[in-house]
This record gives C-alpha cells, structure tokens and sequence, in this order.
C-alpha cells in the first residue's frame, strides 16, 4: 500500500494540476467530459504507480496527452467542434441571451478553427505555457529539448496569432 | 545584435539563469528595440492567453479515486463479478446430486484416521485486542458509543493511509460503510486507540452522535488539547 508522505503529495499534485490538466485536455479536445476522465485517470495512474517519477508534473502531463491522443484516435473525435447542446449541457450558468450565445459560440469556433490549424506539437506548447507550467516541464512533457522551448513557444504565438487573424478576415 | 527569441521567452517567463537575466537587461537597458519588441511580445502573449478563454468550461468536480463509472473501476466489478460468479457455479456444482467431489471427501475423512474425538470448544475469552482498518474516502465519520466503564479514546494523527480503531480488552463489534465505520459494544473495554492519518481529507470522531473531532485538510477541530505526545484524549464515561 502506498505510503501517507506518498499519497499526501498525489493528493497535492492533484489539487493543484487536475483544474490545468483538464483545461489543456478540454481545450484540445472541446469534450469536458473526456477531459475530465482523461486527466483524472493520469492521477490515478501515477497513485496507482506507487511512487513518484522524477518530473511528477511532466509525467502526468505527458500520461494525459498520451491517453487524450489514444481515445482521440479510437473514437475519432479529434478536435471535433464543440457543438451548441455540448456547451448548453456543460454550462451551469443561467442561458445567455440569443444575441450572447450567437457571439459566443463564434468567438469559440474562430478559437478552435486557429487552435487546429496548428502543428500538435504548437498547440500542445501554447496551452502547457499558457498554465504556466515551467520550461523543464513543457520539454519534458512534450520530449523537446528544454534549451530550445522558447523559440518554438515564439513560433507557436506567432503560428496561432496568424491563424486567428485568418479566420478572423474568413 | 539583439535579443532572440529564445532569450526573450525566457526574459517573459522568468525562465533565465541569474547571470544570463543580468546580461539581458543591461542589453535592454541600451537598445530601445528589443525594450520595445519585449513589450509587445508580453501585450501579445496576454492578449493571446485571453483569447484561449473562450473555449474554456468549468472544470468538473472529480476525486483522485476512480469513480463507478471509470474504465479502472469497471474492470475491478468485471473481475468481482467473476469471482463471484465462479463460486457460485461451483457451489452448485457441489451440491448437485452426482457431483463426485462431496463422495470423495467423506472417502478420504472416513480413511484418515482420527486421535481423539475434539474437545468442546470453550467459551470463547475476551480478546484482549481487537480493531478494525479502513481506508478513508473523502469523508469518513467514526461513531463509538460510550459505556459504562473508564475507557478513553485516544486519537492520534499518523502517517498511515488507514483509519485504524484498536480496542483492548471487553468483546467489542465493529462495523464499516463507505463512509462511516463504527464500534459497538464498548462495555468492558479499557482503551480504545483511533489512528488517522494525517492525508485523510475529512474525517469527524462522533461519542454517541455528537461530534467531538473533526479533521478537515490539515486542519483538527475539537474541544480537547492535545496531551504533550500530541494525542488527542476523550472519556467515553456515560
């Protein structure tokens, strides 16, 4: 059985990086449901590990991009629009009004259009840095080498700068 | 020659080493350009980060346990149901008329030959300790009853993973749920013993329903000091 120390600091890992993992996952995926499953199950793999990898932050990241990837594949949801009775299921606040929830699911799709006009390995950098995750983790999340992520962060803002800008003017 | 990317990143993020992030702002303090570009670049990322907002829903409310309907969880019922199913087919399997394991059986007992009838088994004695352990979800309540004797709970944080009750001596019960794990038939006991872990997320002590301890977090709540080894003491006198 696992020790307390160890489980005390899964559950810590856990309170601070379930709310970023998912927001990472539900971003590329636009399912908050599979988010939420898929960054669960990267918590419950490192519990079920036993001990603590030398990058627990990074291993969980890379554990959830792994599974998020595999499911994508086998159900062939990748970067499906999130559809309008999605978001009305998943939002808890009261309905916006027609003239809010017009302008709205606009200003997601145009997100999602650039998001996925991105190389992965882009889109995968923007969202780590955008949750703050340091340097170290994002190379060793995404297997990149850690002396390079600022350059290729640059060219990921510029890549989805230019693809919003171009849907913007579609 | 200017700032790069890479440097100018690392300048946004905090992600230089101290003599490299030296270096770069003596350059900045001298070239307008690159001050400039380091500022636009931090007005784009902003502006870049909001935009991603929109895509966002509200993180859903999820435990580190697997919950029923998780893929770990089913596989955990498939392998329980298994089990469950296979001693029953070989229970009936026993019991049906013709099955040559029970005949076998009273074969090998009636061949084996015996020392001595068996004594009658005594009056079972008091344990002098008896106790239950139970993994604690995200909450857990222990219910004990008070008796009639001097016993006292002591209740001390641990390193363990497990909520552990210890009894010594009387012939107490014990019973788990989900959340709640109680002991019964506290009469004749002397200690009790309560260990919780210092990880569990919530877990309340209740002497006949009324709440005495609670720890929510690291948190400990109760209307008791703590002895100088740290337990926490309660009577469990009427």
């Amino acid at each position: 059985m696992p020790s307390g120390a160890f489980r005390a600091a899964v559950e810590e890992l856990f309170a601070n990086h379930f709310p970023r993992v998912f927001r990472i996952v539900n971003r590329l995926s636009g399912e908050p449901d599979l988010a939420a499953d898929v960054a669960q199950e990267a918590f419950v793999r490192l519990y079920e590990r036993g001990s603590l990898p030398d990058t627990p932050v990074a291993w969980v990241i890379t554990v959830a991009l792994n599974r998020f990837r595999n499911r994508a594949a086998k159900h062939s949801r990748r970067l499906r629009l999130l559809t309008a009775e999605r978001a009305a299921r998943v939002l808890s606040d009261p309905p916006p009004s027609p003239a809010q929830a017009v302008a709205h699911d606009e200003a997601r799709d145009r997100v999602r259009a650039a998001l996925s006009r991105l190389p992965e390995r882009d889109r995968q950098m923007l969202l780590l840095c955008a949750e703050g995750y340091r340097y170290r983790d994002i190379a060793a999340a995404l297997n990149i080498n850690e002396a390079s992520v600022g350059t290729l962060l640059a060219r990921a803002k510029r890549a989805f700068r230019d693809a919003y800008g171009d849907a913007d003017a579609s | 020659m200017h700032l790069d990317d890479e440097i100018m990143q690392r300048l946004l993020h905090d992600e230089l080493a101290p003599a490299a992030h030296a270096v770069a702002l003596e350059h900045l303090e001298a070239c307008h350009a690159c001050r400039a570009r380091l500022d636009d670049e931090a007005r784009s990322e902003e502006q870049v980060f909001a935009t991603l907002q929109a895509i966002d829903t509200p993180a859903p409310l999820r435990f580190l346990e697997p919950d029923a309907g998780s893929p770990a969880r089913r596989r955990w019922l498939v392998r329980l149901a298994a089990a469950v199913g296979g001693l029953a087919i070989a229970g009936i399997a026993f019991a049906a008329p013709g099955f040559p394991l029970p005949d076998l059986l009273r074969r090998i007992r009636q061949s084996t030959p015996t020392a001595s009838p068996t004594p009658p088994s005594p009056a079972p004695e008091p344990a002098p300790n008896a106790g239950i352990a139970v993994t604690p979800g995200r909450r857990l309540a222990i219910d004990v009853a008070r008796g009639s004797g001097t016993a006292v709970a002591t209740v001390s944080l641990t390193d363990s993973a497990d909520v552990i009750l210890r009894a010594v001596g009387g012939r107490p019960s014990f019973s788990s749920g989900v959340d709640r794990v109680a002991i019964r038939n506290v009469e004749g006991i002397t200690a009790l013993f309560i260990d919780i872990p210092r990880a569990a997320s919530h877990v309340e002590l209740r002497v006949d329903g009324a709440r005495v301890l609670v720890k929510d977090g690291l948190e400990v709540t109760t209307g008791v000091r703590r002895d100088s080894a740290g337990r926490y003491l309660f009577p469990l006198r009427p």
